[in-house]
Protein backbone atom coordinates (compact mmCIF):
# COMPACT_ATOMS: atom_id res chain seq x y z
CA UNK A 1 0.00 0.00 0.00
CA UNK A 2 2.72 2.45 1.03
CA UNK A 3 4.68 1.57 -2.10
CA UNK A 4 1.76 2.57 -4.35
CA UNK A 5 1.39 5.87 -2.46
CA UNK A 6 5.13 6.54 -2.74
CA UNK A 7 4.95 5.92 -6.48
CA UNK A 8 2.17 8.50 -6.78
CA UNK A 9 4.15 11.01 -4.71
CA UNK A 10 7.22 10.50 -6.88
CA UNK A 11 5.09 10.88 -9.99
CA UNK A 12 3.96 14.29 -8.71
CA UNK A 13 0.33 13.26 -8.25
CA UNK A 14 -0.41 14.53 -4.72
CA UNK A 15 -4.22 14.47 -5.07
CA UNK A 16 -4.25 10.78 -5.95
CA UNK A 17 -1.66 10.01 -3.28
CA UNK A 18 -3.82 11.79 -0.69
CA UNK A 19 -6.89 9.86 -1.82
CA UNK A 20 -5.07 6.63 -0.93
CA UNK A 21 -3.32 8.03 2.11
CA UNK A 22 -6.44 9.11 4.00
CA UNK A 23 -8.24 5.74 4.21
CA UNK A 24 -4.94 3.96 4.91
CA UNK A 25 -3.80 6.23 7.73
CA UNK A 26 -6.92 8.04 9.04
CA UNK A 27 -7.51 5.77 12.05
CA UNK A 28 -3.84 5.66 12.98
CA UNK A 29 -3.42 9.44 12.70
CA UNK A 30 -6.62 10.02 14.66
CA UNK A 31 -5.66 7.48 17.34
CA UNK A 32 -2.20 8.97 17.73
CA UNK A 33 -3.65 12.48 17.99
CA UNK A 34 -6.32 11.36 20.48
CA UNK A 35 -3.73 9.63 22.67
CA UNK A 36 -1.89 12.93 22.99
CA UNK A 37 -4.86 15.32 23.21
CA UNK A 38 -7.55 13.21 24.96
CA UNK A 39 -10.17 15.18 23.04
CA UNK A 40 -12.03 13.89 19.99
CA UNK A 41 -12.76 17.29 18.44
CA UNK A 42 -9.15 18.41 18.86
CA UNK A 43 -7.90 15.08 17.48
CA UNK A 44 -10.17 15.52 14.47
CA UNK A 45 -8.78 19.02 13.85
CA UNK A 46 -5.22 17.74 14.16
CA UNK A 47 -5.90 14.81 11.83
CA UNK A 48 -7.27 17.22 9.23
CA UNK A 49 -4.25 19.47 9.67
CA UNK A 50 -1.89 16.50 9.33
CA UNK A 51 -3.36 15.40 6.00
CA UNK A 52 -3.28 18.97 4.71
CA UNK A 53 0.40 19.19 5.71
CA UNK A 54 1.12 15.86 4.04
CA UNK A 55 -0.60 17.03 0.86
CA UNK A 56 1.29 20.32 0.89
CA UNK A 57 4.68 18.77 1.59
CA UNK A 58 4.58 15.65 -0.53
CA UNK A 59 7.19 17.17 -2.82
CA UNK A 60 9.55 17.25 0.16
CA UNK A 61 9.24 13.54 0.90
CA UNK A 62 12.50 12.05 -0.38
CA UNK A 63 11.90 8.43 0.61
CA UNK A 64 14.87 8.30 2.98
CA UNK A 65 12.52 7.45 5.87
CA UNK A 66 9.55 5.10 5.73
CA UNK A 67 6.30 6.77 4.71
CA UNK A 68 4.65 5.76 7.98
CA UNK A 69 7.56 7.18 10.03
CA UNK A 70 7.20 10.50 8.19
CA UNK A 71 3.43 10.58 8.79
CA UNK A 72 3.71 9.66 12.48
CA UNK A 73 6.37 12.31 13.07
CA UNK A 74 4.16 15.00 11.49
CA UNK A 75 1.19 13.77 13.52
CA UNK A 76 3.07 13.81 16.83
CA UNK A 77 4.48 17.29 16.19
CA UNK A 78 1.12 18.69 15.11
CA UNK A 79 -0.69 17.17 18.10
CA UNK A 80 1.94 18.40 20.57
CA UNK A 81 1.71 21.92 19.09
CA UNK A 82 -2.08 21.80 19.42
CA UNK A 83 -1.76 20.61 23.01
CA UNK A 84 0.60 23.50 23.84
CA UNK A 85 -1.76 26.01 22.23
CA UNK A 86 -4.68 24.61 24.22
CA UNK A 87 -2.76 24.65 27.50
CA UNK A 88 -1.75 28.25 26.86
CA UNK A 89 -5.37 29.18 26.19
CA UNK A 90 -6.63 27.37 29.28
CA UNK A 91 -3.91 28.90 31.45
CA UNK A 92 -4.98 32.34 30.22
CA UNK A 93 -8.65 31.75 30.94
CA UNK A 94 -10.53 32.01 34.21
CA UNK A 95 -10.45 28.96 36.54
CA UNK A 96 -14.21 28.61 36.11
CA UNK A 97 -13.85 28.44 32.33
CA UNK A 98 -11.11 25.79 32.67
CA UNK A 99 -13.42 23.71 34.81
CA UNK A 100 -16.16 23.97 32.20
CA UNK A 101 -13.74 23.00 29.43
CA UNK A 102 -12.51 19.99 31.41
CA UNK A 103 -16.10 18.97 32.04
CA UNK A 104 -16.97 19.15 28.35
CA UNK A 105 -13.89 17.10 27.45
CA UNK A 106 -14.63 14.38 29.95
CA UNK A 107 -18.23 14.18 28.75
CA UNK A 108 -17.12 13.94 25.12
CA UNK A 109 -15.05 10.87 25.84
CA UNK A 110 -17.96 9.11 27.50
CA UNK A 111 -20.15 9.46 24.43
CA UNK A 112 -18.60 6.49 22.70
CA UNK A 113 -18.48 2.75 23.16
CA UNK A 114 -20.91 2.44 26.06
CA UNK A 115 -17.99 2.21 28.50
CA UNK A 116 -17.88 5.61 30.17
CA UNK A 117 -16.10 4.30 33.25
CA UNK A 118 -13.42 2.54 31.21
CA UNK A 119 -12.85 5.63 29.06
CA UNK A 120 -12.53 7.77 32.16
CA UNK A 121 -9.79 5.52 33.51
CA UNK A 122 -8.02 5.31 30.14
CA UNK A 123 -8.07 9.10 29.81
CA UNK A 124 -6.74 9.44 33.36
CA UNK A 125 -3.66 7.29 32.65
CA UNK A 126 -0.26 9.03 32.52
CA UNK A 127 0.39 10.44 29.03
CA UNK A 128 2.74 7.75 27.70
CA UNK A 129 0.69 4.86 29.14
CA UNK A 130 -2.52 6.30 27.66
CA UNK A 131 -0.93 6.74 24.22
CA UNK A 132 0.33 3.15 24.25
CA UNK A 133 -3.02 1.72 25.39
CA UNK A 134 -5.04 3.69 22.82
CA UNK A 135 -2.84 2.66 19.90
CA UNK A 136 -2.37 -0.94 21.05
CA UNK A 137 -6.07 -1.71 21.50
CA UNK A 138 -7.55 0.54 18.80
CA UNK A 139 -6.68 -1.91 16.01
CA UNK A 140 -5.00 -4.77 17.86
CA UNK A 141 -1.61 -3.48 16.83
CA UNK A 142 1.69 -5.10 17.70
CA UNK A 143 3.96 -3.43 20.24
CA UNK A 144 6.46 -2.96 17.41
CA UNK A 145 3.97 -0.94 15.41
CA UNK A 146 2.95 1.10 18.46
CA UNK A 147 6.64 1.77 19.14
CA UNK A 148 7.05 2.97 15.55
CA UNK A 149 4.02 5.24 15.84
CA UNK A 150 5.17 6.80 19.09
CA UNK A 151 8.85 6.91 18.17
CA UNK A 152 9.92 5.01 21.27
CA UNK A 153 11.78 1.70 21.90
CA UNK A 154 9.76 -1.52 21.86
CA UNK A 155 10.73 -2.40 25.43
CA UNK A 156 9.53 1.01 26.65
CA UNK A 157 6.19 0.36 24.98
CA UNK A 158 5.98 -3.05 26.67
CA UNK A 159 6.73 -1.48 30.05
CA UNK A 160 4.11 1.26 29.60
CA UNK A 161 1.55 -1.29 28.43
CA UNK A 162 2.22 -3.56 31.39
CA UNK A 163 1.92 -0.69 33.88
CA UNK A 164 -1.19 0.70 32.20
CA UNK A 165 -2.97 -2.67 32.28
CA UNK A 166 -2.11 -3.14 35.94
CA UNK A 167 -3.30 0.36 36.75
CA UNK A 168 -6.54 -0.09 34.82
CA UNK A 169 -7.21 -3.50 36.36
CA UNK A 170 -6.69 -2.04 39.80
CA UNK A 171 -8.79 1.07 39.12
CA UNK A 172 -11.65 -0.87 37.55
CA UNK A 173 -11.53 -3.50 40.30
CA UNK A 174 -11.73 -0.81 42.95
CA UNK A 175 -14.56 0.91 41.10
CA UNK A 176 -16.49 -2.35 40.82
CA UNK A 177 -16.03 -3.02 44.53
CA UNK A 178 -17.28 0.48 45.32
CA UNK A 179 -20.30 -0.04 43.07
CA UNK A 180 -21.03 -3.40 44.68
CA UNK B 1 -0.14 -14.42 38.23
CA UNK B 2 -2.83 -17.00 39.01
CA UNK B 3 -5.55 -18.16 36.65
CA UNK B 4 -8.13 -15.84 38.19
CA UNK B 5 -5.88 -12.86 37.56
CA UNK B 6 -5.20 -14.09 34.03
CA UNK B 7 -8.92 -14.31 33.43
CA UNK B 8 -9.41 -10.76 34.76
CA UNK B 9 -6.64 -9.47 32.47
CA UNK B 10 -8.15 -11.22 29.47
CA UNK B 11 -11.51 -9.65 30.29
CA UNK B 12 -9.86 -6.24 30.60
CA UNK B 13 -8.12 -6.72 27.23
CA UNK B 14 -11.45 -7.61 25.64
CA UNK B 15 -13.16 -4.55 27.13
CA UNK B 16 -10.34 -2.25 25.98
CA UNK B 17 -10.39 -3.76 22.48
CA UNK B 18 -14.16 -3.37 22.30
CA UNK B 19 -14.16 0.21 23.57
CA UNK B 20 -11.16 1.48 21.62
CA UNK B 21 -12.01 -0.19 18.31
CA UNK B 22 -14.61 2.53 17.81
CA UNK B 23 -12.03 5.29 18.09
CA UNK B 24 -12.04 6.95 14.69
CA UNK B 25 -12.46 10.34 13.09
CA UNK B 26 -16.07 11.56 12.90
CA UNK B 27 -18.25 10.86 9.86
CA UNK B 28 -17.45 12.94 6.78
CA UNK B 29 -13.75 13.29 7.55
CA UNK B 30 -12.70 12.83 3.91
CA UNK B 31 -15.40 15.19 2.62
CA UNK B 32 -14.35 17.92 5.03
CA UNK B 33 -10.73 17.42 4.05
CA UNK B 34 -11.52 17.60 0.33
CA UNK B 35 -13.58 20.73 0.91
CA UNK B 36 -10.64 22.34 2.70
CA UNK B 37 -7.98 21.70 0.05
CA UNK B 38 -9.01 24.35 -2.55
CA UNK B 39 -8.81 27.05 0.13
CA UNK B 40 -5.41 25.73 1.21
CA UNK B 41 -4.21 25.70 -2.41
CA UNK B 42 -5.41 29.31 -2.88
CA UNK B 43 -3.68 30.35 0.32
CA UNK B 44 -0.42 28.81 -0.92
CA UNK B 45 -0.14 31.41 -3.73
CA UNK B 46 -1.07 34.28 -1.42
CA UNK B 47 2.21 34.12 0.54
CA UNK B 48 4.08 34.77 -2.75
CA UNK B 49 2.24 38.07 -3.26
CA UNK B 50 2.59 38.93 0.41
CA UNK B 51 6.30 38.12 0.32
CA UNK B 52 6.79 40.33 -2.75
CA UNK B 53 4.91 43.20 -1.10
CA UNK B 54 6.95 42.75 2.05
CA UNK B 55 10.18 42.76 0.03
CA UNK B 56 9.21 45.98 -1.77
CA UNK B 57 8.25 47.59 1.53
CA UNK B 58 11.60 46.55 3.03
CA UNK B 59 13.43 47.98 0.02
CA UNK B 60 11.47 51.25 0.25
CA UNK B 61 12.18 51.45 3.96
CA UNK B 62 15.89 50.76 3.37
CA UNK B 63 16.09 53.57 0.77
CA UNK B 64 14.22 55.97 3.02
CA UNK B 65 16.59 55.20 5.90
CA UNK B 66 19.60 55.69 3.60
CA UNK B 67 18.21 59.07 2.43
CA UNK B 68 17.62 60.09 6.06
CA UNK B 69 21.19 59.14 6.95
CA UNK B 70 22.58 61.06 3.95
CA UNK B 71 20.51 64.14 4.88
CA UNK B 72 21.79 63.93 8.44
CA UNK B 73 25.42 63.69 7.27
CA UNK B 74 24.91 66.56 4.80
CA UNK B 75 23.32 68.68 7.49
CA UNK B 76 26.16 67.97 9.91
CA UNK B 77 28.76 68.74 7.22
CA UNK B 78 27.10 72.05 6.32
CA UNK B 79 26.85 73.01 9.99
CA UNK B 80 30.51 72.17 10.63
CA UNK B 81 31.59 74.03 7.49
CA UNK B 82 29.46 77.05 8.44
CA UNK B 83 30.81 77.18 11.97
CA UNK B 84 34.36 76.70 10.63
CA UNK B 85 33.88 79.57 8.18
CA UNK B 86 32.56 81.86 10.90
CA UNK B 87 35.46 80.98 13.20
CA UNK B 88 37.96 81.47 10.39
CA UNK B 89 36.41 84.85 9.48
CA UNK B 90 36.51 85.83 13.15
CA UNK B 91 40.09 84.62 13.55
CA UNK B 92 41.43 86.12 10.30
CA UNK B 93 39.28 89.26 10.16
CA UNK B 94 42.25 91.75 10.26
CA UNK B 95 44.16 89.85 7.55
CA UNK B 96 41.02 89.61 5.40
CA UNK B 97 40.36 93.34 5.84
CA UNK B 98 43.94 94.09 4.79
CA UNK B 99 43.67 91.74 1.82
CA UNK B 100 40.38 93.34 0.76
CA UNK B 101 41.86 96.84 1.04
CA UNK B 102 44.93 95.80 -1.01
CA UNK B 103 42.78 94.14 -3.69
CA UNK B 104 40.44 97.13 -3.80
CA UNK B 105 43.36 99.46 -4.31
CA UNK B 106 44.73 97.26 -7.08
CA UNK B 107 41.51 96.30 -8.96
CA UNK B 108 38.80 98.68 -7.82
CA UNK B 109 35.64 98.01 -5.81
CA UNK B 110 33.51 97.08 -8.88
CA UNK B 111 35.84 94.27 -9.91
CA UNK B 112 35.97 93.02 -6.35
CA UNK B 113 32.13 92.99 -6.24
CA UNK B 114 31.89 91.02 -9.50
CA UNK B 115 34.54 88.57 -8.33
CA UNK B 116 32.66 87.99 -5.07
CA UNK B 117 29.40 87.44 -6.95
CA UNK B 118 31.13 85.02 -9.31
CA UNK B 119 32.53 83.01 -6.38
CA UNK B 120 29.13 82.83 -4.67
CA UNK B 121 27.47 81.85 -7.99
CA UNK B 122 30.03 79.09 -8.62
CA UNK B 123 29.54 77.68 -5.11
CA UNK B 124 25.74 77.77 -5.53
CA UNK B 125 25.94 76.03 -8.91
CA UNK B 126 28.21 73.31 -7.53
CA UNK B 127 25.71 72.71 -4.75
CA UNK B 128 22.77 72.54 -7.19
CA UNK B 129 24.67 70.07 -9.41
CA UNK B 130 25.14 67.81 -6.40
CA UNK B 131 21.32 67.58 -6.30
CA UNK B 132 21.17 66.68 -10.03
CA UNK B 133 19.89 70.09 -11.08
CA UNK B 134 20.82 71.08 -14.61
CA UNK B 135 20.10 74.04 -16.84
CA UNK B 136 17.52 71.92 -18.67
CA UNK B 137 15.55 71.19 -15.50
CA UNK B 138 15.74 74.85 -14.47
CA UNK B 139 14.48 75.94 -17.91
CA UNK B 140 11.66 73.40 -17.85
CA UNK B 141 10.62 74.59 -14.41
CA UNK B 142 10.44 71.05 -13.05
CA UNK B 143 10.97 70.36 -9.38
CA UNK B 144 14.61 69.60 -8.67
CA UNK B 145 13.90 66.02 -7.49
CA UNK B 146 11.34 65.10 -10.17
CA UNK B 147 13.78 62.86 -12.00
CA UNK B 148 14.99 61.08 -8.87
CA UNK B 149 11.67 60.01 -7.40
Amino acid sequence: MDEAIIQLIRAGRPDEALAQLVPAYRRRVFGLAYGILVDRAAADDVAQEVFVKLWQNMGGYDGSARLSTWIYAITRNTAISALRRRRRLVSLSEPDVSAVVDGIESRETTDDGGEPQLWRHVDALPDRQRQVVVLFYQDDRSVEEVADMLGMPVNTVKTHLHRARARLASALGAANETAA
Amino acid sequence: MNSEENEAMRALDARLRQALSGLDAPEGFEDRLQARLPAVAAARTAPDAAALREKLEREHERRRAAADRAALVDGAAITVAGIGSLLAAWRFAPELARLYATAEQAAGSTAIGFATLALVGAALWAMLRSFDVSLATLAAGRPWNASTS
